[in-house]
């Protein structure tokens, strides 16, 4: 199967700019075992942490510019795998393997301008501009403005046609079990290309936490910037992290002084912290609870999520009867693409309760 | 405890804190019915910081029991103790500048009841932060307090012989900024700043900066007095020499507030003190001086003379004063004999300081009382323009004696006692010689010999008009007084020895 060639290769994909996978893959870079599952969809990335934290970043076909997927013609798998993949229940029909995650991700940014968060690169260019003048404020700004406007001209017009700054455009392919991962990424037509063949292993078996085995006693939507700075904010000598949520307030009387809808609560060696969130539009956009639900989670498994958190725009934090957390979090895409197809990509995490909480 | 802040206020505490970070790990919370003081001294006790804000600068500001307590002398203070940046991280986080539009601070004491129907009862004393962010998210955080381990602070050791300079921060920042010092947590350079009549002269201290890289560049810098606001120096040159770690600390955070600095000391080897002023709060700074600064050549003739006295007294008990130029042979001068004119002529050299002298003709008896009940009230913190404290000790060290848990000096006693034996002088000087005498022999009492020596510790004016006398002693000495300069170059933590400081512990 994999002596025939160029158009059967189990997986091609490219993209012209690698910043956007980046950004998901680096939402997932606490562990450098990562199993990589392609479906004809898109791609899915999963890690996994202590048995308890599952983190998967899905990127979507949409996301590249090509992508092509041919099952390998297994004849145990191979009548369920034609058809399209879009059952839940991942039962070995996708193609999986594992790559050390770290590695793929040196390789992926191997010219250096990907940037360690999508959203900062920009702003590290500015900074590397001036660093003379990086303490004051006002100074840096208006230098940035003038080195935008001295490199206006020159390329900025036309580089704004191809997605702002210069990104490097990657394509990767993967024959089959046994053979590399294969990345051929380059900046520009005429400079340099890198060649990258990473070792991929057999996938393992991988924790199975399956969320709605039980059902949802919590359900919030909130933007992502909360609950980042509800992490950054937490004492990192923290062990637990309690989530509580409250049903509303009977009636519609005295919302100030009900009990917060969402609480995070942590102790850690020098004191405890608590956050309270009210049902605001502003901060929540939607909470649904029927009862008090209050579950611990270690706390460092959720600061996994941090990173993710930093280019996410929504969280949907959901918590079932078993206590079983999950996160999702929206990380937006630059720019919409194939007219109103959302494509977002988005990193779940799914992690289990402590389960001496009472 | 309570205390509510508008933005603009946290941002000042945050400030302040910020400052205090560098001074100690360690933060003091002390709150009285009408100030909130923040303090922190340096693990090696060589620095101490002290914000103080008026209950005005806090939108709310009340202190439990406040209103029972018929008298408000009778108000037990709220105090604790933590580690500052435990309190810095949570209210220096970024989010909190752009999202917080008030914060309440709250002392929570252990044996109370708890207040709010959320809140646990526990023995623990609390400091309960709570952040009231936008959109109604408030963010509480609980940290522990401790018992402070020690209210001690520094008193001003004597007003009349205070130099005084003020200068903006930002001159100073500039100053500082001439000298490639190194950064990073472990080089904690020194700067020695010699005080002429018309201009200040600024050096690097080579032997701490040249490390493994090798010979450095040795920078100097010159500037006119005239750069300073207010420079009144008493008996130019005057050498001091002192780390810069904390004192950038305060540098900075007067830059950051605009508030110029008030910079005052007096001599080579008691501990430099600077004073911010703002509207509703107050900053008091005290680093100690490494008493290095000697080892400039220019005042050859008088570090010879002053050599003999520094050795008698660390010869004596091993305490490590270094004067190197203050003080003539003890045993020369007796202090009966001392020229009361010269003092006056003195007095006519420094009027604004006389101002500051206290009347001597105060009944020495009536001293221990008035300063115990000043202790009372103001129990922390000595304020620093008043030294009637220090001087009660000093008229009547009998008294003093006897409390000697409420005021003994927190280290060096035979430091504080060269420095109490000196004030007594100069107030000899005044006609009280005779009971000046009896003191010191009482207070010397424990050190054996220097009980001779003791009255001698005075003015180095008047050491200059007994050379002759002193120099038989004077070779036989010289060596010992070089031993302990350079060990005293070493560590932060060996010229503690090395400064005056004066603590007193106002309450037990």
């Amino acid at each position: 199967m994999s002596d025939d060639g160029e158009v059967d290769k189990v997986l091609t994909a490219s993209v012209h700019d690698v910043k956007y996978v980046m950004g998901l893959l680096r939402g997932v870079q606490f562990e450098n075992r990562a199993t990589i599952r392609a479906t004809s969809g898109g791609l899915s990335v999963t890690v996994e942490e202590a048995r308890t934290l599952l983190a998967t970043a899905f990127i979507f076909k949409g996301i590249f510019d090509e992508y092509s997927y041919h099952p390998e013609a297994e004849p145990s798998s191979q009548a369920q795998s034609s058809q399209p993949a879009s059952q839940p229940q991942e039962e070995g029909e996708p193609t999986a393997f594992e790559v050390p995650l770290n590695t793929l991700i040196e390789c992926l940014s191997i010219f250096g301008n990907a940037g360690s968060s999508s959203s900062n690169t920009k702003h590290r260019l500015w900074h590397t501009g001036n660093s003379d003048q990086e303490d004051n404020q006002e100074e840096g700004s208006s230098n940035r403005a003038n080195s935008r406007q001295n490199k206006g001209p020159a390329n900025g017009r036309i580089d704004q046609y191809f997605g702002g700054d210069k990104g490097t455009g990657m394509r990767l392919s993967y024959v089959g079990a046994g053979h590399p991962l294969t990345l051929f990424m380059a900046e520009d037509a005429s400079g340099p290309t890198a060649t990258c063949e990473i070792t991929t292993f057999e996938a393992e078996p991988m924790l199975e936490l399956d969320f709605l085995e039980s059902p949802t006693v919590l359900k919030i939507i909130l933007k992502s910037s909360w609950l980042r700075d509800a992490l950054s904010e937490l004492d990192p000598t923290c062990e637990r992290l309690t989530i509580i949520g409250n049903p509303p307030p009977p009636g519609r009387v005295a919302r100030v002084s009900g009990p917060p809808r969402l609480r995070l609560q942590a102790v850690g060696t020098f004191g405890s912290t608590e956050m309270d969130y009210p049902s605001d539009k502003e901060v929540l956009e939607t909470c649904d609870c029927e009862q008090q639900v209050r579950f611990s989670y270690v706390f460092k498994h959720i600061a996994c999520a941090s990173r993710a958190l930093q280019n996410s725009t929504k969280t949907s934090l959901r918590i079932n009867e078993e206590g079983m957390l999950s996160l999702q979090l929206i990380m937006p895409t630059a720019r919409p693409r194939h007219g109103g197809n959302n494509t977002d990509g988005f990193i779940e995490f799914r992690c289990l309760p402590l389960d001496d909480d009472s | 405890m309570q205390a509510t802040l508008d933005a603009s206020a946290l941002k000042q505490i945050t400030r302040a804190l910020a400052c205090l970070s560098r001074y100690g790990d360690e933060l003091t919370i002390y709150a009285t019915p009408d100030t909130l003081a923040l303090s922190s001294t340096s693990q090696s006790q060589s620095a101490f910081c002290r914000f103080k804000y008026r209950r005005q600068f806090f939108s709310r500001y009340s202190l439990a029991h406040a209103e029972l307590a018929l008298d408000a002398d009778e108000v037990v203070p709220a105090m604790g103790q933590l580690q500052t940046k435990n309190l810095l991280s949570i209210l220096k986080h970024k989010t909190v500048e752009k999202t917080v539009e008030k914060c309440e601070l709250v002392i929570t004491d252990g044996d109370a009841p708890a207040q709010e129907e959320d809140e646990q009862d526990s023995l623990e004393s609390r400091l309960t932060v709570r952040l009231h962010c936008k959109h109604g998210v408030v963010k509480t955080h609980r940290l522990l307090l401790q018992t402070p381990n020690s209210l001690l602070a520094p008193a001003i050791p004597d007003a009349q012989y205070h130099s005084r300079l003020t200068i903006g921060a930002r001159a100073v920042r500039d100053m500082i900024e001439h000298f490639p010092l190194q950064r990073g947590p472990k080089s904690d350079p020194q700067l020695i700043w010699t005080f002429n009549e018309y201009d200040v002269e600024i050096r690097g201290m080579e032997t701490i900066m040249t490390g493994k890289t090798g010979p450095q560049l040795a920078t100097e810098l010159i500037i006119s007095a005239e750069e300073f606001d207010r420079y009144e120096v008493f008996d130019t040159p005057l050498t001091l020499s002192f780390h810069l770690r904390e004192f950038n600390a305060t540098v900075g955070f007067a830059e950051a507030s605009s508030l110029p600095l008030a910079i005052s000391f007096t001599d080579p080897a008691s501990p430099v003190f600077i004073d911010l002023s703002g509207d509703l709060s107050e900053s008091l700074s005290v680093i100690s001086t490494s008493g290095l600064g000697a080892h400039g050549g220019e005042r050859g003739v008088r570090g010879e003379l002053g050599a003999e006295a520094a050795d008698q007294s660390r010869a004596d008990d091993g305490s490590g004063v270094r004067r190197a130029r203050s003080m003539p042979p003890p045993s020369m001068m007796p202090p009966p004999s001392l020229p009361p004119p010269l003092s006056f002529r003195h007095q006519a050299q420094a009027q604004t300081r006389l101002q500051s002298r206290p009347p001597t003709a105060r009944p020495p008896t009536a001293r221990p009382s008035s300063a115990s009940a000043a202790r009372a009230r103001e129990p922390l913190f000595l304020p620093s323009s008043q030294p009637t404290e220090l001087e009660a000790g000093m008229h009547v060290p009998g008294a003093r004696r006897g409390q000697g848990a409420d005021a003994e000096p927190l280290f060096l006693p035979g430091t504080q006692l060269s420095q109490a034996a000196e004030q007594a002088i100069r107030d000899s000087g005044l006609g009280i010689e005779g009971m000046t005498a009896r003191e010191f022999a009482a207070m010397l009492e424990d050190d054996g010999e220097e009980v001779d020596f003791g009255p001698g510790d005075a003015d180095w004016e008047m050491g200059a008009r007994v050379r002759e006398g002193s120099l038989e002693i004077h070779d036989e000495i010289m060596e010992v007084e070089f031993e302990p300069t350079q060990l005293g170059g070493g560590t932060k933590v060996s010229w503690v020895s090395v400064c005056g400081w004066v603590f007193v512990r106002p309450i037990d």
